[in-house]
């Protein structure tokens, strides 16, 4: 077996065994879903109450076409009624802004089977909310807007021809229609977005650093325990070092793929006992609504079951929808990589200076600012991602890595990811060449002062 | 046949001349010793065998080729400053040196169980190496050194750190290894282990080679035609036994006889040295005073240094 092939297996196995590695397995994942469960938990668990208008312009609510109907407030939704004449334009303006929660908007085409889809009943969400209603108030909302209309229909009909009602009459297509919905989702997708940015720079950064020193450790290790004079007796030390950068950055992409595998399992189970909790709560209303209604509203309970089902994911997913993820996902591994292989590489020049006699640490720290201050830069993408800074720490390797990751999620042409990427490569090609003419001098360096001039010197020699 | 030359050897690092026009051969299945005070470059020449460095000019063969990758599989190492991975199993970690050396894994634990057998400590095999004493690793370190099976094996100061008994221990697997044909190149500054295990040596001085050979033929070299005689009977009578080209040294009584110490011309021998005194006293014992590797070390040292 080839000895760089040796080395690489035995790093692997070192780190993987570890204690640290097994607790970061899971810890990752747990920290990671948690900051997915939590969000989406705090909005199903709605503990203020959503004020629902509903702008009647046609005066049905009032007539006789809907029977004892009433709209039911839960303990999620609270439904007011308003009759006002305006037309929705004006409504809108009326609404928009106010602190209530979603305005829905009656207009005549209601009574009458769907033709055009402007003639369904409108649930508006103004966009000065924070936040799309939380689902389970939609599903009351749509719910009850469903029950109602059909009701309106039914005894219209019935009050004007007889017969039997046709299937078509009671469809109702009713739809949560935000009215800005461009703008709406132009909202959610920035979130995403913002999420993207942070978590792909937070997490590339965070591997650099941790498996980037776990490289200058293993090479302090190696040089201050000795055992590298017998390596190197048997390997060139470049051999040692790419085998040590790339035994661990296995073990990082290892520790990474646990997570990945991990979150998923821990978030979709975690959806699947959401989406049950949810599918139940509708399951009750319907009976309630109907014990107390006295009506019977032919929804079949498929139905019900598959939109219970869909309801926490259907917007969620929409949202992922808008992501480029081929490019995101495919950026993130190659600047993954690319950040580890030249961080790694330093680290290792930087551990082969590392002396426990002499306590030499002076050229950890430098390492470490260009990283930190990728962070911050990567952290002010978040407010513009094309700034002057943002754009050239982009293409600068050093920060390349953590800040174009940052950008990319907002959409960054293909061309300056590319130039980024070529930069970033040549790069790495050089600082290895010269982080092992380093290395070569470092481990076998005892007890001496080590200063820029020396390292310049050993670049040199 | 020699299985390693070097020849003309220069190699210096950016700040100093480690190794100057140095030249040394060493015979197959000799026990070679390369002396020299702290600092003359004798780690710097291991380090050109090992191929940890390479010379900036001169050629180093390894019976007869130039020395390349293909002869690490034949040699091993065992550096001055011990060390092993702490934090490994002991076997796992002995196996791993033996395939950075060439072997199998197959071959390296069979390899590894005889060793562990021969020294009985086989249940050390999954213990950790920061759990041994010093000089449990030290006898690890030895066995991932030979276990490979090396044809030239290089102990620099290979007794250092260790007690009297595993000093014995690793002399005797020392004169086995030689009795199999092992050739052993030993760097010490420890010269009465020199003088008991080797047989040919280079001393080397502030990079320089200032003394090499057969072991035997620098002592007889370094002769001094010193002779120590006991005897009965009186010093008057003693000294005026000696011809002009004895000189007389010392003179001391130990357990009531008569001791004295002798140096006698370069043209002189010990058969004109008991000629001239057996006449006049009654010899009991006579010898030469060969100087020890010691002795010759130091005046080879303070001689060339002060030649400067």
């Amino acid at each position: 077996m080839n000895k760089t092939k040796i080395i690489i297996k035995r790093e692997f196995n070192n780190r993987v065994k570890k204690k640290a590695f097994v607790i970061m397995s899971i810890l990752g994942p747990l920290l990671f879903s948690a900051m997915f469960i939590v969000p989406a938990y705090i909005q199903n668990s709605v503990k203020e109450v959503w004020n629902v208008v509903i702008v009647d312009k046609t005066g049905l609510t009032e007539s006789p076409l809907k029977g004892n109907f009433e709209f039911q407030n839960s303990s999620a939704v609270k439904f007011n009624l308003e009759h006002l004449k305006e037309d929705y334009a004006e409504v809108k303006t009326m609404f928009f802004d106010s602190a209530r929660h979603s305005v829905i908007y009656l207009n005549e085409g209601i009574i009458n089977p769907i033709k055009k889809k402007d003639q369904q009943p409108k649930i508006l969400i103004p966009t000065n909310f924070k936040d799309a209603p939380p689902p389970v108030v939609e599903s009351t909302v749509k719910d009850q807007m469903r029950e109602f209309v059909q009701l309106i229909r039914l005894n219209a009909f019935t009050k004007a021809e007889s017969g039997k009602p046709t299937s078509e009459l009671l469809e109702v297509d009713v739809d949560v229609v935000p009215e800005d919905l461009e703008s709406l989702n132009e909202k959610n997708k920035s979130k995403i977005e913002f999420a993207l940015s942070l978590i792909g720079s937070i997490l590339i950064y965070f591997f650099i650093l941790l498996f980037g020193s776990t490289v200058m450790k293993g090479v302090s290790e190696e040089k201050n325990s000795r055992i590298v004079e017998v390596l190197i007796s048997s390997v060139r030390p470049f051999q040692l070092m790419i085998g040590k950068i790339a035994g661990i950055g296995l073990s990082a992409i290892a520790q990474f793929g646990i997570w990945i595998v991990l979150s998923i399992g821990v978030i979709a189970g975690f959806s699947s006992y959401l989406s049950e909790k949810l599918l139940s709560k509708q399951l009750d209303q319907v009976s309630t609504q109907l014990g107390e209604t006295g009506q019977s509203v032919n929804i079949p309970s498929q139905e019900v079951i598959q939109q219970a089902s869909e309801l926490g994911t259907d917007n969620f997913l929409g949202l992922l929808n808008m992501v480029d993820w081929p490019i995101v996902c495919g950026a993130f591994v190659l600047f993954f990589i690319g950040g580890y292989l030249l961080y790694a590489a330093l680290f290792s020049a930087v551990g082969s200076t590392l002396d426990v006699d002499t306590d030499a640490q002076q050229f950890v720290f430098p390492l470490t600012i260009p990283l930190i201050l990728s962070v911050f830069i990567a952290s002010s993408v978040l407010e513009n991602p094309n700034s002057t800074i943002a754009t050239w720490a982009s293409f600068i390797p050093f920060s390349s890595p953590i800040v174009m990751m940052a950008r990319i999620p907002f959409g960054v042409p293909l061309w300056q990811v590319g130039i980024s990427m070529l930069i970033l490569a040549l790069t790495i090609f050089f600082i290895i060449k010269g982080a092992a003419k380093i290395y070569r001098t470092g481990i076998l360096m005892y007890g001496q002062k080590i200063t820029y001039k020396t390292l310049w010197k050993w670049l040199r020699h | 046949m020699e299985l390693l030359i070097a020849e003309n050897i220069h190699k210096s690092y950016y700040n100093h001349v480690a190794l100057n026009d140095v030249s040394i051969s060493i015979k197959e299945n000799s026990i070679f010793g390369l002396l020299g005070p702290n600092g003359a470059g004798k780690t710097s020449f291991i380090r050109l065998i090992t191929q940890i460095t390479a010379p900036d000019s001169g050629k180093i063969f390894f019976k007869g080729e130039r020395l390349g990758q293909q002869h690490i599989s034949k040699i091993g190492y065992l550096p001055e400053e011990r060390g092993l991975y702490k934090k490994m199993k002991v076997g796992e970690q002995c196996i791993y040196l033996a395939q950075l050396k060439g072997m199998t894994e197959k071959e390296a634990k069979k390899s590894l169980k005889e060793w562990f057998e021969k020294f009985e400590i086989q249940s050390w095999w999954n213990k950790k190496v920061q759990d041994l004493s010093k000089g449990m690793q030290q006898k690890i370190q030895f066995v991932s050194t030979v276990m490979h099976d090396p044809e030239l094996l290089i102990l620099d100061e290979p007794f250092s750190g260790f007690d009297p008994i595993n000093t014995e221990l690793i002399k005797k697997e020392i004169q086995e290894l030689h009795a199999k044909g092992t050739t052993i190149i030993f760097s010490t500054h420890n010269m009465e282990s020199v003088e008991e295990i080797c047989t040919e040596i280079a001393l080397i001085n502030k990079s320089e080679k200032i003394l090499g050979g057969n072991i035997n033929d620098i002592k007889k070299e370094h002769k001094k035609g010193v002779y120590e005689i006991s005897f009965n009977g009186n010093w008057i009578n003693f000294s005026n036994a000696l011809w002009s080209g004895f000189e007389m040294l010392g003179q001391e009584e130990r357990n009531g006889q008569l001791v004295a110490t002798v140096k006698a011309n370069k043209e002189l021998k010990s058969g004109d040295l008991l000629a001239a005194i057996n006449p006049a006293v009654n010899i009991t014992q006579f010898r030469e005073l060969i100087p020890t590797m010691n002795d010759i070390f130091i005046d080879t040292v303070v001689n060339a240094n002060s030649h400067e």
